[in-house]
């Protein structure tokens, strides 16, 4: 008869169902390569904008780890920052999240040598030696972080980006970075002759 | 069936507003967007002495990077100071946040890095009302503006508004160390 299946009877059978295929069926599926917009993500989702900020202070930290951070912390960048700074690391996510997140950070960031996150630098994080009082942030000097040491011996002070640009002023997206990015370099390469100039006095 | 008509409603009403503000919120955020290009472009061709700025990365204009020089005959000289600039979406109506990545000891930036100064103040949230107006946050503000500010803020630091309390502390009270402790840090910024 109908009065054998009620309306609780069903809503417990879709219960039922619903946690069967919640904890029986989503795992393989999760891990099967599904993207982070899947919807089984239980934790705060992070934008990109914040694990760049934290990045530029930290390059030595990983994306994931930061992303991880992030993802526990509810997406709190001082959090974050402050955690750094009292660890001097941040843990490496486990493997099962590491393979859920996606490209560490947009590849223009992380391959050009010039960029603040360049490859094959350790720099040791918090260094306990800083005054006490004084910002203990992005540990790394600007030679170091946009890798000019190499161009240290070959600069000559005096020289400006029009100096060696002799293509002449474009104004689209792309060379307006190439002129930005050599301009900061030059500027870094001027400051540290300037710099050397005023400890030899 | 029952239980699902009456969820259906308010769901679609609530679809359609997110829907709105999200597309309210990426028109500001392409407007912010052709108004830091346009910045960016003027910075680029236009030099001015001892700033630079610009974006991090090629495919998020909300993020900058900037140079500022410590400015000359202060203990700041030499050194080049690094700090990041965060757009709101709502740009040029919000002011951006300016936060130093290097170390550094001033009165007017807090222990995080964060710069505190009059121009980076919107109009609106001034309980002492010790800033005059114009020289707050105003669409006609410009990141070249804003890193100017900091530069004379580092020449001359207010220790009235004192964000980070022990150097405005050291700076009215044992100036030798305060500017020694500066030295370092212009030096290191540099690598040496």
């Amino acid at each position: 008869m109908a009065g054998s299946i009620g309306i609780p009877q069903l809503i417990f059978c879709a219960i039922v169902a619903a946690l069967f295929y919640r904890y029986v069926l989503s795992p393989p599926q999760a891990s099967g390569g599904s993207g982070p917009t899947s919807g089984r993500r239980p934790r705060a989702t992070v934008s990109q904008t914040d694990i760049d900020s934290v990045r530029v202070m930290f390059p030595q930290i990983s994306v994931a780890a930061i992303r991880w951070e992030l993802e526990k912390n509810g997406g709190s960048v001082p959090a974050t920052t402050e955690k750094i700074l009292n660890d001097g690391f941040l843990p490496e996510p486990p493997a099962s999240v590491t393979r859920q997140t996606p490209s560490p950070l947009p590849p223009s960031v992380n391959s050009e040598p010039g960029s603040l996150g360049g490859t094959g630098r350790s720099q040791a994080p918090a260094s306990s030696s800083s005054s006490s009082a004084a910002t203990t942030i992005g540990h790394s000097d600007l030679v170091t972080r946009y890798n000019l040491h190499s161009r240290l011996e070959t600069h000559r002070p005096g020289t400006s980006a029009e100096q060696l640009s002799s293509s002449p002023k474009k104004n689209d997206k792309a060379s307006l970075f190439i002129r930005g990015r050599e301009r900061r370099d030059l500027m870094v390469l001027e400051a540290r002759k300037k710099m050397e100039g005023m400890l030899r006095r | 069936m029952f239980i699902g008509q009456q969820h259906h409603a308010p769901n679609t009403i609530l679809k359609l507003s997110l829907n709105f503000s999200l597309q309210t919120a990426a028109t500001m955020a392409a407007k912010a967007a052709r108004r830091l290009l346009s910045e960016y472009r003027e910075l680029i061709n236009n030099e001015t002495d001892g700033i630079y700025a610009g974006p991090i990365s090629e495919d998020n204009f909300m993020l900058w990077e900037c140079l500022i020089a410590g400015p000359p005959d202060t203990p700041f000289e030499g050194g080049m100071f690094s700090a990041t600039l965060k757009f709101p979406d709502d740009y040029p109506l919000s002011p951006p946040e300016l936060k130093f990545t290097c170390e550094i000891l001033h009165p007017n930036v807090y222990p995080d890095g964060t710069v505190c100064i009059s121009i980076l103040h919107p109009p609106g949230d001034d309980p002492n009302m010790y800033e005059s107006a114009s020289e707050r946050w105003s669409p006609i503000q410009s990141v070249e503006k804003v890193l100017l500010s900091v530069m004379s803020m580092l020449a001359e630091p207010n220790d009235e508004s004192g964000a980070n309390v022990d150097a405005s502390k050291m700076f009215r009270d044992d100036r030798a160390r305060y500017e020694n402790i500066v030295r370092r840090c212009a030096r290191k910024t540099v690598g040496l």
